[in-house]
């Protein structure tokens, strides 16, 4: 059936996720409204967004004592930030709540806080291990909450104006979230296991590794990786894809990935290696994305004996690592442009429609090849803004500028000093954008008791959801 | 000796370069001062409303075969509308503060809009096509004295800055160029009318309607723009970057390719600079060469600039696009400000489209305007410690912009 004719009826055919549905509907039960004061003393705590450096020299100093300690703390701040979450889904409009998409996601952050909650204090190395079971449960069922993301922006996309882009910043404020509580969940887990096999060399915590954070991240080893995984797609699934069937010719070449290296000016040591301190995986899943389309394009538009290269050009100044991938794949027409960065924007389209089929986000790179298999589809549409987001958590940023008719650049700049505070997806309002109805200042509701009270997290601003860019200016 | 005038530009591919001389023969204005505050005329012309015309408009003035009624309407709506337009730049000088209007730059822009003013609100009254020839020459005249407005403009606020904010110096500039620009479009396209009127030349081959060029191949102008650049480049510094194009090379588009031009040559003088500049400070022996990509896409045509000139700081790009904001180094900060003839005259040398290689801070704000006139785009990404690329996106003249009012 035509996938983008489902969306205009008014009411979907029961939904497929249904059938795994595994958590009681109790959120629709009128007592909720009044367990909702379990979320208060966490709600009422500010969110510790940390800094890499602040991460780095903190796990430095782990051992077996400061892990029970440790342990706490990380339960404590995922509360926070999942108390902080919930009640920013609780001010959706209501009838955008009422989405069994965004309904079963609220039901996953209730179970996830509940468990939470309910799980004891840690004192013991052995109640350590029982509370990272429970956070690599959490880890796992997180993984449907991107899907039915999707599914449920792509249902409630119309409900909004089209200069409204409340949506747009929900979503990206819940990845932010998302991506903090991973990143502290999979610290957590990663430095419990360097601590129980004594940062052993062989485990791979060795010189560098600080839980997920490697110090020594090489901006050609990261390029090289991704090309590397992108050489196996292309010569499959791509392959298959654009040029019928498999295999491709012996003499057949995926389309080449050129990387140079721009070494800061003056800058002593190997001119060949760019080192800074960042989590890996996340770089490797930008880029891997970005590269992606970069091949996936190339691919699509030039005949297979004669690919235009992709070229990669990193360089580095004193605060941020830069990345610029430049390919000749056609470009993006306007259209699709100037919709890149909007999930509303987008949705109406059935962009997300393959979602459907996807039960589980994978959650790094190696898992996506494994469920991207050659048959399904070539993309399902969140990979851009993901990805910028990614970029964006630690300071950085992901810019996109094409050229239509000939091909797309890719800038992705990643701050190299790890002194920026995580991006936790909480905007900050400024003063004279308090201007909404829906909400009054704080000095109001002492005048006016009755007038709503808001949430100081929950953003006002206006604007499209994404940071501020330092190097774009049109 | 006079320098090429507009119309043969386009048969002679050399941009006018300007002579010290032609500024100082204009007579001074023998009026007393207080005149403007009791001419009427000023004041019933701004009364008017502007007759905007649409680029549609514009060219089927002139669409083949180009006929003695177009011509006149042309004309007619040159005669009636410029000086209403002329009218309300006189009357934007006269709001500027006082002692802004007291600036010789500033003041001299002033009188030359006053005169131009009166010379043309005589033509129109009579409707007859007999003085046409006359008006004719009077637009051309106002098309010659006028080039130079900006860098003349863009002296003078740069010694104002302190008795001006920025924010109400921004306003009136983009009001006074983005109105210039129509000015001289409306002009420019009456002149070259007239003149292939009588010249009765066959517009299907050549492409043009009036200052528009249905065939414009922007490698051209690019080649074009890259030598004068390069030149007055290795002049300054004595070297200067190689340049490279690639892409869809063959692209073709409508345009006026005087804007093009423009917009080009601030954005090579740009990456030039900053190249070789770049290049010294980190001690490069090679200089990197600038790469320039053609695109042509369904509703645009985008030109890509990629330099390795050492991008453009945080704080330096807040202020890219602001008026009078520059990051070269003032070489004469010490100078005697009143020493305003040794001024005008390395000016003279140096201004107009291949003006100055840079300092005056005019050059992004302006390509930027002229881009956006006709519904593109500039943007500038910055790698800070590596280069810039700066993307110019322009739309097709046609159909679809029927719409868009001069």
């Amino acid at each position: 059936m035509n996938r983008a004719l489902r969306l205009k009826t008014t009411l979907p055919a029961r939904p497929k996720f249904c059938r795994f549905l595994s958590l009681t509907p109790w959120s629709l039960k009128s007592y909720h409204f009044y367990q909702n004061k379990v979320l208060e003393p966490y709600v009422n705590q500010p969110i510790s967004a940390s800094t890499l450096r602040q991460y780095i020299f903190f796990g430095r100093q782990m051992n077996n004592k400061r892990l029970a300690k440790s342990a706490n703390w990380v339960r404590n701040e995922l509360l926070v930030r999942l108390a902080h979450r919930i009640r920013d889904f609780q001010q959706l409009p209501f009838f955008v709540g009422t989405n069994p998409h965004i309904k079963y996601i609220y039901g996953l952050y209730w179970a996830a806080f509940e468990k939470l909650r309910k799980s004891p204090q840690i004192k013991t190395m052995e109640d350590n291990q029982g509370f990272c079971t429970l956070l690599r449960q959490l880890l796992e069922e997180g993984r449907r909450v991107i899907p039915q993301m999707a599914l449920g922006v792509s249902e409630c996309a119309s409900y909004y104006a089209d200069d409204q882009q409340d949506l747009d910043r929900f979503v990206n404020r819940m990845f932010r979230s998302r991506i903090s509580r991973r990143v502290l969940t999979e610290q957590h887990l990663a430095l419990t296991e360097a601590c129980e096999n004594d940062w052993d060399e062989s485990m791979g915590f060795g010189d560098g590794y600080i839980g997920i954070i490697f110090t020594r991240c090489s901006a050609r080893a990261i390029v090289g990786k991704a090309r590397k995984l992108l050489d196996i797609q292309a010569a499959t699934k791509f392959y298959s894809h654009y040029h019928g069937k498999l295999p491709p010719p012996s003499e057949w070449k995926p389309p080449a990935v050129e990387i140079e290296l721009q070494p800061a000016a003056g800058s002593s040591g190997n001119s060949n290696e760019i080192i800074f301190a960042y989590i890996p995986e996340q770089l490797e899943q930008i880029l891997y994305e970005i590269l992606s389309n970069s091949v996936r394009f190339t691919m699509a538009n030039h005949p297979p004996h004669a690919y235009p290269p992709v070229r990669v050009t990193v360089s580095v100044n004193e605060t941020d690592v830069f990345f610029r991938v430049s390919d000749q794949g056609g470009g993006i027409p306007k259209t699709r442009f100037d919709r890149l960065w909007s999930y509303q924007a987008r949705a109406p389209d059935g962009e997300f429609l393959h979602f459907e089929d996807v039960q589980k986000m994978p959650s790094n790179i190696s898992e996506r090849l494994e469920q991207n298999t050659t048959d399904g589809p070539m993309h399902l549409g969140m990979g851009l803004p993901l990805s910028r987001v990614y970029a964006e958590y630690w300071g950085g940023e992901l810019q996109i500028m094409t050229m239509d008719g000939y091909g797309t650049d890719a800038y992705v700049r990643i701050p190299r000093l790890g002194i920026m505070a995580e991006n936790i997806g909480f905007d900050k309002f400024t003063p004279h954008q308090l201007h909404q109805h829906r909400y009054t200042r704080p000095q109001d509701t002492q005048s006016n008791p009755h007038a709503t009270k808001y949430h100081p997290d929950i953003p006002l601003a206006a604007g499209d959801g994404w940071m501020k860019s330092s190097i774009v200016r049109t | 000796m006079h320098r090429a005038s507009l119309l043969t530009f386009r048969h002679v591919w050399v941009l006018p370069r300007r002579t010290a001389q032609r500024h100082f023969t204009s007579k001074p204005l023998e009026r007393p001062a207080g005149h403007a505050f009791y001419d009427d005329k000023i004041i019933a012309y701004v009364k008017r409303p502007i007759k905007p015309v649409t680029l549609q408009q514009l060219v089927r003035f002139g669409q083949p075969p180009l006929s003695k009624e177009g011509l006149h309407e042309c004309t007619q709506y040159a005669r009636t509308e410029l000086p209403v337009r002329l009218a309300r730049r006189v009357r934007a000088f006269q709001g500027l503060p006082f002692i802004v209007g007291t600036n010789p730059y500033i003041k001299e822009i002033y009188k030359l809009y006053y005169e131009s003013f009166e010379s043309l609100e005589q033509y129109s009254h009579n409707t007859d096509s007999t003085d046409d020839h006359e008006f004719g020459e009077k637009l051309k005249d106002l098309v010659s004295r006028h080039t130079d407005n900006i860098p003349t403009l863009a002296r003078g606020f740069l010694e104002c800055k302190q008795y001006m904010n920025s924010q109400d110096m921004a306003a009136f500039l983009d009001d006074m160029i983005h109105a210039r620009i129509g000015i001289r479009l409306i002009a420019e396209q009456c002149i070259s009318l007239m003149h292939q009127h009588k010249a009765s030349e066959n517009l299907h081959e050549d492409g043009y309607i009036g200052i528009i060029d249905t065939q414009l191949n922007p490698q051209k102008v690019i080649k074009h723009c890259v030598d004068f650049v390069s030149e007055l480049c290795e002049f300054n510094y004595g070297q200067s970057p190689e340049t490279e194009i690639d892409g869809q090379t063959s692209t073709t588009f409508t345009y006026v390719p005087v804007h093009l031009e423009y917009i080009l040559t601030e954005l090579l003088k740009n990456s030039h600079r900053a190249t070789v500049e770049y290049a010294r400070k980190t001690g490069r022996p090679d200089i990197p060469k600038i790469q320039i990509t053609l695109s042509q896409g369904r509703e645009d045509i985008g030109i890509r600039i990629r330099d390795q000139g050492g991008g453009v700081d945080e704080e330096d790009l807040n202020k890219v696009f602001e008026y009078s904001y520059t990051t070269v180094a003032s070489k004469d900060d010490n100078s005697d400000p009143s020493d305003v003839f040794r001024d005008m005259a390395e000016m003279a040398m140096q201004s107009g489209v291949g003006g100055p290689l840079a300092g005056l801070g005019f050059g992004l704000p302006l390509a930027r305007m002229y881009a956006r006139y006709f519904g593109g785009s500039l943007t500038l990404v910055s790698m800070n410690g590596y280069g810039c690329d700066v993307f110019l996106k322009l739309k097709h003249i046609n159909e679809s912009m029927s719409e868009l009012e001069i």
